[in-house]
């Protein structure tokens, strides 16, 4: 029929017009992209990204990708990794965590002195710390920061037990006494809950202090769009070396690495973080972008239960110690990037490379298997919790690692909670996991891997060897640093021996920068100075 | 007036339904492995901390208590306070609420902009090379998966052609508009392949009744054949489906609002099951409810327009 051709025709003309609207309507974002060229120019993939030795320059909003965003940044209220960093940026503590993961450097005390009773700390603040809001920084709001951090409201304050008063006897001094000899109080202070609050505003109105806080950092948060963008200004009172540089920082949510990277290479960000480790290559020799893999207070680990049968049998532990392969594991999941972990510690301050960690040796595993109570191998489940890049693949390594040995791995995966919770109570035959540790010491890990009483039941191996117990307790109050890690280094040993573990990697942080970024590093700590960062346009 | 009386009447009726769906939500939110305080402070916390905190959430006390609670709230308009973020429930969701609907209206504009003409192309030239090239492309939109078609679009129209903005939500109403076409395209296209299947069938069917015969030896034209007396009749099916559809839309963006780091409903709701906050939960959980009722409602009020034999309660 003619007329339905022809109002064919007319249908298929108008579709075409309509879409070819559509897009013209749709203005241009302007997105650049960025050309992968050939050249062979190694991105930067050490701790710091490579300035030109040009002059800082001063100015510019830093976009930052993200896949997260805080929940709430109050820092004595529970707290996740992305309200950690911003509470650092936007906080002073007493002290702060230095850039090589050595202990503490004078941060907003700058200077102090421990008496020679072991247990009482003078600290001096510094001179013209000032809040954002203009008021100065007084030692009462750091008495009254300290006593809220380890009081009822703070969900950190067992981590501050050792603290038996805090005092200031003029305004410029605060004393700091603890119960016994704590030889893990700066890198304490230097942690997120105890950053200094101003007293007046969080007595104001304590609920809104977390979604509105006011410190004395580098940076201030001028506004948030939760689950969109957290914006932050910099504090034009912050004193301290010659930044900060950037006008303000914005830190977009972008749960999907895929999006952020697109992002990214379209100019609509300037730090991307995290990236999978098999993205990288990408970004390393392309010379419009550069690449941060530093090393971080980081271990992932299978972790075994001891209680359960047949892992009561240390030999079969060793055996499967002897089983991993670490190299290939680094090879082919992290894209080269780590090192295998010796120690169940990750490199916090008490770690030590002389803690002889097991080679990958299948022989001696076979041996040891055959002298233990299942030389015919047997079955066990692994578990991990979901929501990591590289577990589903790590769990399928070690299951071919331990098939070579006769033991038959069935995987299971839950979601976080879930997983934790089956652990605590001890239903895991191995499991596995990662941990990092939030202090520029080697306290907070040790007691929860040594100590089957802190809480966790040994990370959740239910192993209990009192002399481990015993010399972690030794550590915490013992001042003289080479003792001090002579006793972690001789519970590592301890925990290597009896193989209630199996250190696996050490993986690093992974970034990916566009090349006007400059001063951008990223510390063992995982945390980020934003007043070092300077953009070069 | 009749429909107003009907739409009052089944406004009430929601009533008991919702207070059926509180219960399931409550119970079944509870029944999850895994406890907030836990998830809250971690791997650090000491077994007093963790009591500490559930007495400060409330959760040390009996469920048929706790429940009781959440009613008296509830009925106050007070949707409670995120566990997590300890911020109103009723803000957040009141922030996040109007990306999601905008987004499911631009779906739905978009899904029926496609599959009107097309289904009627297809009807057309029905077993005719544009039929079948029809057909074939609305089988592959429905088997695409949404992740997939999301990073291509963003490769094709943000990267290559830089005419839209690779994700994020913008900044004012033409911003944020801008920034939904890809997610509502992505969304739009297996919507739109669902709906083009029975939308031609029925624009088939239609043109073979008796009162399109008529209308043709009259000598109308096609175009106008069409819009005036085919549609109407041949949408009636697909509005169900419709409906639907958008019942499934309101939750479905989640893995859009994910890859286009969109701040809608669904990605709140991800993201407090995986951090167990009870009241956020509960909290979304209800407005879907309340939003796939409102959906169903105005479905069948829109179904009495367009069949004036459809009689309403």
């Amino acid at each position: 029929m003619t007329s339905s051709r022809k109002m064919l025709r007319g249908l298929l003309a108008s579709l075409l017009v309509l879409s070819g609207l559509a897009l013209a309507a749709c203005s241009s974002n302007g997105g650049k992209t960025s050309t992968t060229t050939a050249s062979q120019v190694t991105g930067s993939s050490g701790e710091t990204s490579t300035s030109a030795a040009d002059q800082p320059k001063y100015g510019g909003t830093l976009r930052w990708g993200w896949d997260d965003e805080p929940t709430n940044l109050d820092p004595v209220v529970p707290t996740d990794n992305w309200a950690i960093w911003t509470i650092l940026n936007v906080f002073q503590q007493l002290v702060r965590s230095n850039k090589d993961g050595t202990g503490v450097e004078p941060y907003l005390a700058e200077k102090w002195e421990l008496a020679s009773d072991n247990v009482t700390w003078t600290f001096h603040l510094r001179d013209g710390a000032t809040f954002s809001d203009g008021k100065p920084v007084t030692a009462d709001d750091v008495v009254y920061s300290l006593e809220r951090a380890r009081g009822k409201t703070s969900s950190y304050s067992s981590f501050f037990s050792s603290i038996a008063s805090v005092k200031s006897p003029d305004p410029r001094t605060v004393v700091i006494t603890t119960a016994q000899p704590y030889a893990a109080l700066l890198p304490t202070l230097a942690f997120f809950p105890a950053s200094i609050v101003p007293k007046a505003v969080v007595e104001k109105d304590p609920k809104a202090f977390g979604d509105r806080p006011v410190g004395s950092g580098p940076y201030a948060v001028s506004s948030w769009e939760r689950g969109t963008k957290l914006v932050l200004t910099k504090n034009q009172y912050f004193k301290m070396g010659s930044g900060p540089y950037l006008d303000g920082v914005e830190f977009v949510r972008v749960p999907e690495a895929n999006t952020r990277l697109l992002q990214l290479e379209a100019g609509d960000l300037d730090v991307v973080r995290p990236v999978p480790f098999t993205s990288l290559a990408t970004y390393e020799h392309n010379p419009d972008f550069g690449v941060l893999t530093p090393t971080i207070m980081r271990v992932d680990w299978l972790v075994l239960n001891v209680k359960r049968d047949p892992f009561t049998d240390v030999k079969i532990r060793q055996a499967i110690n002897y089983a991993i392969d670490k190299e290939a594991i680094i090879k082919s999941l992290y894209a080269g990037f780590g090192s295998p972990a010796n120690s169940i510690l990750p490199k916090v301050p008490g770690w030590d490379e002389s803690v002889t960690g097991y080679s990958h040796d299948l022989a001696k595993a076979k041996q040891l298997m055959a002298e233990s109570t299942r030389p015919n191998g047997f079955k066990a489940t692994l578990t991990f919790w979901t929501g990591e890049d590289t577990s589903p693949q790590l769990a399928q390594v070690v299951k071919q690692n331990l098939a070579a040995i006769g033991i038959d791995v069935t995987i299971q995966s839950y979601e976080f909670t879930a997983a934790m919770d089956k652990a605590s109570k001890g239903e895991i035959d191995i499991f596995q996991g990662y941990i990092t540790s939030d202090l520029a010491d080697a306290d907070e890990l040790a007691t929860l891997v040594f100590d089957p009483n802190a809480g966790t039941n040994s990370l959740f191996s239910f192993w209990d060897n009192a002399q481990a117990t015993a010399l972690n307790n030794s550590a915490k109050g013992e001042m003289d640093l080479v003792k001090r890690k002579q006793m972690y280094v001789d519970a590592q040993n301890i925990a290597v021996t009896d193989a209630p573990f199996v250190p696996l990697i050490y993986p690093t942080d992974a970034a990916v920068r566009s090349k006007a970024v400059q001063g951008l590093s990223i510390l063992p700590t995982s945390n980020y100075r934003l007043e070092e960062i300077w953009l070069d346009k | 007036m009749k429909r107003l009386r009907y739409i009052g009447w089944r406004l009430v009726q929601m009533i008991p339904v919702l207070l059926g769906a509180t219960i399931v939500l409550f119970l079944m939110v509870r029944a999850l492995p895994g406890d907030p305080a836990a998830t809250l402070l971690g791997v650090h916390a000491t077994p007093e901390q963790l009591a500490q905190l559930r007495e400060h959430m409330g959760l040390d006390r009996p469920i048929p208590v706790q429940y009781a609670l959440f009613l008296r709230d509830l009925v106050t308009g007070n949707l409670g306070e995120s566990l997590t973020m300890r911020t109103s429930v009723g803000g957040l969701i009141w922030d996040r609420i109007g990306t999601t609907l905008l987004l499911v209206g631009m779906t739905v504009a978009m899904s029926v902009g496609l599959a009107v003409p097309l289904a009627a192309l297809a009807a057309l030239t029905r077993d005719r090379s544009p039929d079948k090239t029809i057909r074939l492309g609305m089988t592959l939109g429905m088997g695409m998966p949404q992740f997939w078609v999301a990073l291509l679009l963003m490769l094709i129209f943000s990267i290559t052609l830089h005419l839209l903005p690779v994700a994020g939500y913008g900044d004012s109403f033409p911003g944020h508009v801008q920034h939904l076409i890809l997610p509502a395209l992505t969304l739009a296209l297996s919507m739109a392949a669902i709906l083009t299947r029975p939308l031609r069938a029925d624009i088939i069917r239609v043109m073979q009744s008796g009162f399109v015969e008529v209308a043709q030896a009259k000598g109308v034209r096609t175009f106008r054949l069409l819009s005036r007396h085919v549609m109407r009749n041949a949408v009636i099916g697909t509005i169900t489906i419709l409906g639907v559809q958008v019942g499934w839309l309101l939750s479905g963006t989640v893995v859009v609002e994910v890859i286009f780091a969109l701040p809608g409903l669904g990605s709140l709701l991800t993201r407090s099951v995986l951090s167990r906050d009870y009241p956020t939960i509960q909290g979304v959980a209800f407005v879907f409810v309340v939003l796939v009722l409102l959906v169903n409602l105005i479905t069948d009020v829109v179904y009495s327009y367009l069949d004036p034999r459809v009689k309403l309660g």
